[in-house]
């Protein structure tokens, strides 16, 4: 095994190649800002300064060269800060995506002015040129332009953009856009007619996969291509030069090692580029490196990787359970009879990126309802509709794997309804559904973003209710848990869980004082709720008599999470909670005894190790 | 060439199948269909009947081929006549988790019944043949199996 062992140390001499040239790209890992909970957005300053703004620390924070604080200042728990932008003349945007509003702020942190909520759904990234200022609206498909009194001016991309997330100028005053939904970039010119589009979904050179960052060094757009865990440089063609940055396979590599990177910014002499990956809490900070293009690396596949990366949510029931494959875009059906003891195992497979019935472009929320059959309801966020699956399978049968199972029932298509519907009972926005669930009454509940509401729908798909928060209203409802007639729901922005008895109409809140950034919950047999915090690294129990347990803390370990996002109680009252930053699953028995992790080698590993054997211990490589 | 292997399979063949809250099921292993003979099956979600016939013989692995769409409330009942734009056909491999190279096109042709054209089985295996009709927000899928 010579051969691999040379191939192996040749790619680490040569990565990046050695040339006589001098610096030609972007490529050389520089430094790694840390101290940070999830760094959503960051932009340079003119003066060189590095922004960011971390919504989950409550802190828009500024560094030098240096790394050393430059600017700190406090934000409020219920700003969701989604982007940033500073300007030549150092003024600081920055993007509310919860509160959909726009705060402009001089060099020194005083605001100057705010857009209020109204113009905007889900403001995004953000970017200036001359006295307006272009702001990415996701949840519109539309960038919006505002005058230099906040004012709106003018929309672009109408009927060409889907989910805008980002915009940045090159020096020819056009405007690029990089759009998630189109996994694509737009570019436009001065008079906001589209003149290039350039990408689409997948994961070879030049393809782009959840794309949500973008910017410009003059003349080439380096953008933040999430899910194929790299930045790509175009040229103003639209032609792809070359990536920086390959997947980060230990957990939390760093070093050039990149794990979901979601905002990219150049400095304004094109010598620095700065990645923002809020999974992993940093920024990475590249700088000019020689050679043409990085050498292939072949220990790193430019393929998607093989390690499973779950969630962000997931469903059990009937002894299966339903997990979205981000990367694939898919969803993953794990057959649990095995458990515990033995991993799960995955039976079958559905979706797929696309448009096309029985595609998928955002998985978010999942409900499987155990029966015969057996159904999967899906919330697809990406194309706005509901996805509904018979899933041919059976305990009772052998155990096998059957790709022909998943069935596709049918598909309910959101914008098609609100465009049609005759009374939509006060909705105001185009339905971005996040999550789903069932009632025993066939009913399907449908917890939308954009109106921050659940949708009542009847098996007929005619609307029959709506559910929204009161005192307060819900900022950002990300999940939601039904147990006839209690309908819980977890607010990412205000850190409470609302718990609303439809039948009685009153709501109360939960978690007040203990939650941070609650992520998916659920009821157990007993009425309790179980709800993950996401900051915290924590699972809940919430009681009905307010009383309150906390378990697990942050890191590796057996008893450990990292950013966990959903949670599901077993019918033999087993916690199984999705460990999304570790790329793992867990299980602990009703009694709270760890029994299992399932998921990538490297994740679970430390967490499989025996207590007093490293299990807090830094991770080995394989 | 390869010689034809040609099983179409479906749920409720020669009969519709009683109106059921749930959805009828598609499993292989059934007679063989003779070229230009309706196949009929009942959507899943049970919203529709759907039949298809081939309109160039035999279906082989390779070449392309032509085929019918017939749509109605049920097998014997009137006709489901919507525009082309809301009748969608496709095979995939579920096995292999992909579909065909090529795009198709749909054609009304008469009240209910739809010309397919462009479809192309480029691997010997389990296919599926999907019909997804879209009646306003909703969308329904009829499913054929075949085997190649």
């Amino acid at each position: 095994m010579i051969a691999p062992t040379l191939l192996l140390l040749a790619s680490l001499i040569a990565t990046p190649q050695d040339s006589a040239e001098g610096p030609s790209h972007l490529g050389q890992p520089l430094r790694t800002q840390g101290d940070l909970a999830r760094p959503t957005a960051v932009a340079y300053g003119p003066n060189g300064a590095l922004y960011t703004v971390d919504p989950d620390s409550r802190r828009l924070c500024g560094f030098d060269e240096a790394g050393e604080l430059v600017l700190s200042l406090g934000m409020a728990s219920t700003v969701g800060a989604a982007g940033l932008h500073v300007d030549a003349e150092g003024r600081i945007y920055v993007a509310d995506a919860w509160n959909r509003a726009i705060t402009c702020l001089n060099n020194e942190g005083r605001a100057l002015y705010v857009i209020p909520p109204g113009a905007l759904q889900r403001p995004g990234g953000l970017a200036t040129h001359g006295d307006e200022l272009f702001v990415a609206d996701e949840d519109a498909g539309l960038v919006v332009v505002f005058g230099p009194d906040g004012k709106q001016r003018r929309v672009l991309g109408a009927g060409v953009l889907d989910s805008p997330r980002d915009v940045a100028f090159d020096a020819g005053g056009r405007l690029g856009v990089v759009d998630s939904g189109l996994a694509a970039v737009c570019v436009f010119d001065a008079e906001g007619e589209l003149v290039r589009r350039f990408g689409e979904w997948g994961w070879f050179a030049g393809l782009l996969a959840d794309p949500s960052g973008i910017d410009s060094d003059g003349t080439r757009w380096y953008v933040a291509d999430r899910e194929n865990q790299r930045v790509q440089c175009f040229d103003a063609e639209g032609k792809a030069l070359y990536r920086t940055g390959t997947h980060a396979i230990l957990p939390r590599e760093g070093g050039g090692r990149l794990h979901y990177p979601s905002a990219v910014a150049l400095r304004a002499d094109g010598q620095r580029l700065a990645l923002a990956e809020p999974m992993d809490q940093r920024i990475q900070i590249f700088g000019p490196a020689p050679g043409a293009k990085p050498a292939p690396d072949p220990t790193r596949p430019e393929a998607m990787q093989p390690a499973p990366h779950y969630g962000p949510s997931w469903s059990m029931a009937g002894g299966y359970l339903a997990i979205p494959e981000p990367e694939s875009h898919s969803v993953r059906i794990y057959d649990l009879r095995l458990t515990p003891g033995d991993d799960p195992v995955r039976v079958c497979e559905l979706g797929g990126f696309g448009r096309d019935p029985g595609l998928l472009r955002d998985p978010a929320g999942l409900c499987l309802v155990a029966g015969d059959p057996l159904e999967l309801w899906i919330a697809d966020r990406g194309n706005r509709r509901i996805a509904w699956y018979r899933l041919d399978l059976s305990q009772a049968a052998p155990l096998a794997q059957d790709f022909r199972a998943p069935k596709l029932v049918g598909e309910f298509d959101l914008v098609e309804w609100f465009a049609t519907c005759p009374d939509r009972m006060g909705l105001t926005y185009v339905p971005r559904p996040v999550d789903v669930q069932r009632t025993e009454a066939g009913e399907t509940l449908v917890l939308c973003r954009a109106n921050r509401a659940v949708l009542r729908f009847d098996a007929k798909w005619q609307l029959v209710g709506v559910w929204r928060g009161e005192n307060p209203a819900w900022i950002e409802p990300v999940a939601i848990a039904w147990q006839a007639p209690r309908l819980a729901v977890s607010d990412l922005a205000l850190g409470r869980v609302h718990l609303h008895d439809t039948a009685a109409g009153a709501q109360t809140l939960l978690g007040e004082g203990e939650l941070r950034r609650p992520m998916g919950l659920e009821f157990t047999a007993a009425g309790d709720l179980a709800v993950v915090d996401r900051y915290q690294s924590e699972l809940f129990v919430l009681k009905p008599d307010g009383s309150v347990t906390r378990h697990f803390a942050p890191g590796l370990g057996r008893e450990e999470l990292y950013g966990p996002s959903d949670v599901a109680v077993a019918t033999d009252g087993a916690w199984w909670v999705l460990d999304h930053g570790n790329h793992r699953a867990m299980v602990w028995g009703a009694d709270w005894a760890w029994r299992q992790a399932f998921g990538s080698k490297l994740y679970t590993r430390p967490a499989r190790k025996p207590e007093g054997e490293g299990a807090k211990g830094a991770p080995e490589s394989e | 060439m390869k010689r034809l292997l040609f099983l179409c399979v479906l749920a409720g063949c020669g009969k519709a199948p009683e109106p059921t809250s749930q959805p009828t099921s598609g499993s292989p292993g059934a007679p063989v269909a003779q070229p230009g003979e309706w196949t009929w099956t009942r959507s899943y979600a049970d919203g529709f009947a759907c039949a298809w016939r081939s309109l160039d013989g035999p279906v082989t692995m390779g070449p392309g081929f032509a085929i019918e769409v017939q749509l109605a409330e049920t097998r014997e009942g009137a006709a489901l006549d919507l525009p082309a734009e809301q009748v969608r056909v496709d095979a995939r491999m579920p096995d292999h988790r992909h579909g065909m190279l090529q795009a198709v096109t749909v054609t009304r042709i008469a009240p209910g019944h739809y010309r397919v054209e462009g479809m192309r089985l480029h691997m010997v295996g389990y296919w599926e043949f999907h019909v997804d009709v879209r009646r306003g927000a909703w969308t329904e899928r009829a499913a054929f199996s075949l085997e190649v």
